[in-house]
């Protein structure tokens, strides 16, 4: 469908005017990253006196920063994996195959869904201890892997796919499984890269079970990291902001590389429908 | 030929549909495993637990508990605070709807095949990028009342000194309520910490993870039908709305549902960091008063009838949802 | 699909290995590593680094908790907390106690000779003893004094303030030091008076407490209590010397806290000409005084009726019971109460070293790190008058406070009156105070005993 020039404008027009709201704040973040220290308070956002040393002094305030980086990194990814491994599977369960209890089972799934997760911290540490999981990365790894918010999104997009397209595979003799690899993740492609997205980026800024978790400093991940820029002790604003922009560069080329996936999973989708 | 014609099942596979529902409950087993297997040991597990606690006055400082039965809930509806805090809770979700209708509107805008719509694809999710305590400091500071670069702005729009909002240092908000009791106040009526809260929550969702949802979604709504309603005289608006949208529902439904069990749990990133859940208890969620209570106070088992008690409650409206957005969901 | 799915999977596969074989390797070279979960301050680093150099057996590392504490507790709950850690606050001691994670060590102490309770600030007695038994060895102490800058005094044609002054001197003084511009806006206050600080720190001053002596009964809404917290609005509202909740928080860098941070930072850019403080701001002053030579003086605080002030307190370090190394950690806990460590830590001014007798040396006044100092007294000074306010066992202290700060806030707002605040908050306490009460059958008793004891005196 062409689009006509006035309602080019608009689209333009608008985003840009949201992109610039949304750029804002992290323009502000890279600016006041080379600001050397006194100069953080200073409405200017630019610096007047540029200090990009603040980026090797990073590592001199947190001698394991390089470490904490692979650390965050390393967790992400593998939970990442997992998670998608495992949800897309039970959500192809809940979405595609009829079994009894079916919906009893996912009312449960959504249920535990609303229990605020500060509580099962607990119970969770305490079971992590009894599997000597503590200050290690399976400990880190395992308990996030498992999510039933992955399960829940998947199979609303599952349940988004014309039926019509298995029923043909079946009536060629697939089973559940060619059924699965073959025609259902394909198709849910957007959707999967999407949950890939979320559960990166959740997981690569999670803070809370990570402090719990970890007890040796070379095993800490990047919040934790970034945390000891802030204590009442040590404002160091300028270093914060510089440890922050560099612990976004993962996640927005990660972000960057899917658009890609994204854009192309969008594309197979518009021709097959 | 499109691959979109229905296959009539015929009356024999009646028969082996009922062979297939059991056949299936094997491969069923199979999918699910792993998931279920993880979620039973590190979800379902210690829900039970923490509702068993909910009954008992477990504490993090003494070694013995005691079953106390209802009198964990009973404290907590007796309690004025649990009541003020629901409030502060739901208050939160006023910024709702806009977030969702403008992830919507973004999508829509960067469905339409414009070169350039990666680039802002990526600024738009910038915020759900950035999340976390760097950007909470930073709206902390856009937030000042004096120096801040919001009222800054509304300043210079010729908004006189004494109107600007107070922002997180102001119990005024948008509904007036008192921040004491649970009442309307109209000396009360402003804009404050809370609403300060809700703008930057719509600021961090609006070209965030909803927004991909919707793109990912659109992108499965066959064009021919929009495009087969065009051709039948209806506008752009009217095809959006009769064609598209319904397309749409599955994942509206998922996002409502989510923005209300999230919404509803939220709220404790923003107190801790932003404004220790003042001033004067304005910004205390639940999550963050249970968080509080457990974790600060030590009282794990009136923490776990807290978070039981707002299980309820996010049950008991995502009950009402279900009924009333997924017919076609419950059939297949 | 297959294809991607594998070639991930080889991908962490193949992290997974480079990750475990990249493992720092911490060489224990046969010493036993302890764990001490304490906040992120940089000066720990040479704590720790005095310890391993006098204990060459044992290795010491930081597990950093930032003033989280529930991670002590949680972990120490599984069994599987810090060897030493630190507290701060009665009713996390009580807590610790009660829990069983404090370890007694009244007797290891008595084995090197240290006479623990003669030793240590008075001060630093609340947090650290129990019915004559020793829990917790104090890793500092430290009250607030008043910084002050020279120059911006000089300046003015101010003298500066006196060791012996009272609260009117005060005011006079901020008065006299609060700038303003053509359009009437403050571009320099007298004072950087915080009111729920001041509340806490100048409460015994007026003559008032926030507990009767037998806990029974909350007194914030005695006269003494009132005069108090008005006392600190005046500052904000009536004297206008002090920035209001407003002003503060474009100042506080970060954190939803401002505390002393907050006022520290307006300090450190003479936004503020004095402040109370606490010794341990000159870690970050003395940059200041190198880097931008500024002139710092300190005064103990002004007196409003009596030389007592009680917003003093200790960093406690405990030894955890359920350690597997208690033997070493015990030996950690020996080494906070010597003198290398008290000496160390006078030097870094991280406060003031729990043991009293650091404190008077010529080392201490005549600090190497400050040359020309002479703001090291009024904080010895200010020690010696340092006060515990008393607390009540009928009440979590956190829900105490929920409701106590609820009010000042109003009060910090100028949304209230400080008598109607304090009358509000007393009312709620002692409310929740009768709901906590009736829970517990011991409670409920002992109550009734102090209760009718008071009747009978």
């Amino acid at each position: 469908m062409k689009l006509k020039t006035w309602q080019l404008v608009l689209i333009y027009g608008t985003l840009t005017l949201v992109s610039l709201s949304t750029l804002m704040p992290f323009l502000w973040m890279v600016l006041t990253s080379f600001k050397p220290l006194e100069e953080v308070t200073n409405i200017t956002p630019v610096p007047v006196k540029p200090h990009p040393q603040n980026y090797l002094e990073v590592s001199d305030q947190a001698r394991y920063f390089g470490r904490y980086y692979l650390n965050s990194l390393f967790v992400a990814s593998w939970v990442t994996f997992l998670t998608i491994l495992t949800s897309s599977m039970a959500a192809f369960a809940f979405a595609r195959l009829r079994w009894p209890g079916r919906n009893q089972v996912f009312t449960l799934y959504l249920a535990t869904m609303m229990i605020p997760g500060v509580v099962t911290m607990i119970p969770n540490f305490a079971v992590m201890v009894q599997l000597r999981l503590l200050d290690s990365y399976q400990g880190l790894i395992i308990p996030a892997s498992f999510s039933a918010f992955g399960t829940f999104m998947l199979r609303q997009f599952m349940l988004g796919i014309p039926k019509a397209l298995d029923e043909a595979s079946i009536i060629d003799g697939a089973g559940a499984w060619r059924v699965f690899f073959d025609v259902i993740m394909p198709l849910a492609r957007p959707g999967i890269i999407t949950l890939a997205i979320f559960t990166f980026l959740g997981n690569y800024g999670n803070l809370f079970w990570p402090l719990i978790m970890i007890k040796s400093e070379s095993m800490r991940t990047l919040p934790i990291g970034l945390l000891a820029f802030d204590s009442s002790y040590n404002k160091a604003t300028h270093l914060m902001m510089a440890a922050a922009v560099m612990s976004l560069v993962p996640p927005m080329l990660l972000f960057i590389v899917s658009q890609k996936y994204l854009v192309k999973g969008i594309q197979l989708g518009a021709v097959k429908g | 030929m499109s691959l979109a014609s229905t296959v009539k099942p015929s009356v024999a596979s009646k028969r082996s549909r009922h062979r297939r529902s059991l056949g299936e409950l094997w491969i069923a087993i199979l999918f699910l495993l792993p998931n279920l297997t993880g979620f039973v040991v590190f979800t379902a597990g210690p829900v039970v637990i923490s509702l068993i606690n909910s009954f008992t006055d477990k504490s993090l400082l003494t070694q013995q508990t005691h079953w106390v039965g209802f009198r964990n809930y009973a404290d907590l509806a007796a309690d004025p605070l649990f009541w003020i805090f629901l409030v502060n809770t739901v208050y939160m979700f006023i910024g709702l709807p806009f977030a969702m209708a403008g992830s919507l509107f973004l999508a829509t805008l960067l469905h339409q095949k414009i070169k350039g719509s990666t680039i802002f694809r990526t600024l738009l999710y910038l915020p759900s990028f950035t999340a976390g305590v760097a950007t909470m400091i930073l709206w902390k500071q856009l937030f000042n009342p004096d120096y801040g670069l919001i009222n800054s702005a509304l300043s210079t729009l010729g908004v006189p000194r004494e109107q600007l909002p107070q922002w997180l240092n102001s119990t005024k908000n948008l509904l007036a309520i008192d921040p004491e009791r649970l009442a309307f106040n109209p000396s009360q009526w402003g804009i404050g910490a809370r609403d300060a809260l809700v703008l930057m929550g719509i600021w961090g969702a609006i070209g965030g993870g909803n927004m991909l949802l919707y793109l990912a979604a659109l992108s499965n709504v066959p064009e021919e039908l929009n495009e087969a309603a065009q051709l039948d005289g209806a506008s752009g608006w009217q095809s959006f709305r009769n064609v598209t949208w319904p397309q749409l529902a599955p994942t509206t439904f998922f996002i409502v549902i989510m923005s209300l069990i999230g919404g509803f749990q939220g709220g404790f990133d923003q107190a801790k960091v932003m404004t220790n859940g003042g001033p004067a208890n304005t910004t205390t969620t639940l999550a963050f008063h249970i968080y509080q209570k457990g974790f600060e106070q030590f009282q794990v088992g009136y923490a776990s009838a807290v978070s039981w008690a707002l299980f309820a409650i996010v049950f008991a409206v995502t009950i009402v949802n279900w009924k009333f957005g997924n017919r076609e969901d419950l059939v297949s | 699909m297959k294809t991607l799915f594998f070639a991930v999977l080889a991908g962490l596969l193949a992290f997974t290995a480079f990750i475990t074989a990249t493992q720092p390797k911490v060489e224990l070279k046969g010493r036993t590593p302890i764990f001490w979960s304490t906040d992120l301050n940089p000066l720990r680093t040479e704590q720790v680094g005095l310890f391993n150099r006098l204990h060459p057996k044992i290795l010491l590392d930081v597990d950093p908790n930032n003033g989280n504490r529930e991670k002590v507790i949680v972990q120490s709950q599984a069994g599987v907390g810090p060897d030493v850690f630190d507290f701060w606050g009665e009713a996390n001691f009580d807590a610790f106690i009660q829990s069983g994670t404090a370890l007694d060590l009244t007797d290891a102490l008595k084995a090197r000779g240290i006479n623990f309770e003669k030793e240590v600030w008075p001060l630093a007695l609340a947090w650290t003893v129990k019915k004559g038994r020793v829990y917790a060895i104090p890793a500092n102490v430290g009250t607030d004094a008043v910084w002050f800058h020279k120059d911006l005094f000089d300046k003015q044609g101010v003298p500066y303030p006196k060791d012996s002054w009272t609260l009117a001197d005060f005011i006079e003084t901020a008065k006299k030091m609060t700038i303003r511009d053509e359009k009437g806006r403050v571009m320099q206050y007298g004072a950087l008076i915080e009111v729920d600080r001041f509340y806490n720190e100048w409460l015994a001053s007026f003559g008032g407490d926030l507990w009767s002596e037998d806990g029974t009964e909350c007194l914030i809404d005695s006269p003494e209590s009132i005069a108090c917290l008005q006392a600190g609005y005046d500052f904000l509202y009536t004297y206008k010397v002090s920035p209001t909740p407003a002003d503060e928080s474009s100042i506080a860098a970060s954190g939803g806290w401002g505390g002393t941070a907050g006022s520290m930072a307006y300090f450190r850019r003479k936004v503020g000409a004095m402040s109370p403080g606490g010794r341990w701001w000159l870690a970050q002053l003395r940059d200041d005084i190198k880097l931008k030579g500024y002139q710092l003086g300190a005064v103990t605080p002004p007196v409003a009726k009596f030389a007592k002030f009680s917003s003093g307190g200790t960093r406690a370090v405990m030894v955890n019971a359920f350690s597997p190394n208690r033997k070493e950690a015990i030996e950690f806990a020996i080494y906070l109460m010597e003198e290398p460590y008290n000496t160390l830590l006078n030097d870094q001014a991280d406060a003031l070293s729990g043991v009293k007798s650091a404190a008077y040396t010529e080392r201490y006044l005549k600090n190497p790190l400050d040359p020309g100092a002479d703001f090291h007294l009024a904080f010895r000074k200010t020690l010696e008058m340092g006060v515990q306010l008393r607390s009540t066992p009928f009440l979590p202290r956190s829900e105490f406070e929920l409701y106590l700060n609820r009010q000042i806030d109003l009060v910090k707002l100028n949304m209230k009156k400080p008598a109607d605040a304090l009358r509000d908050a007393k009312r709620e306490i002692m409310e929740a105070l009768h709901r906590n009460v009736t829970r517990d059958a011991e409670l409920q008793a002992e109550y009734d005993r102090r209760i009718a004891a008071r009747r009978t005196s």
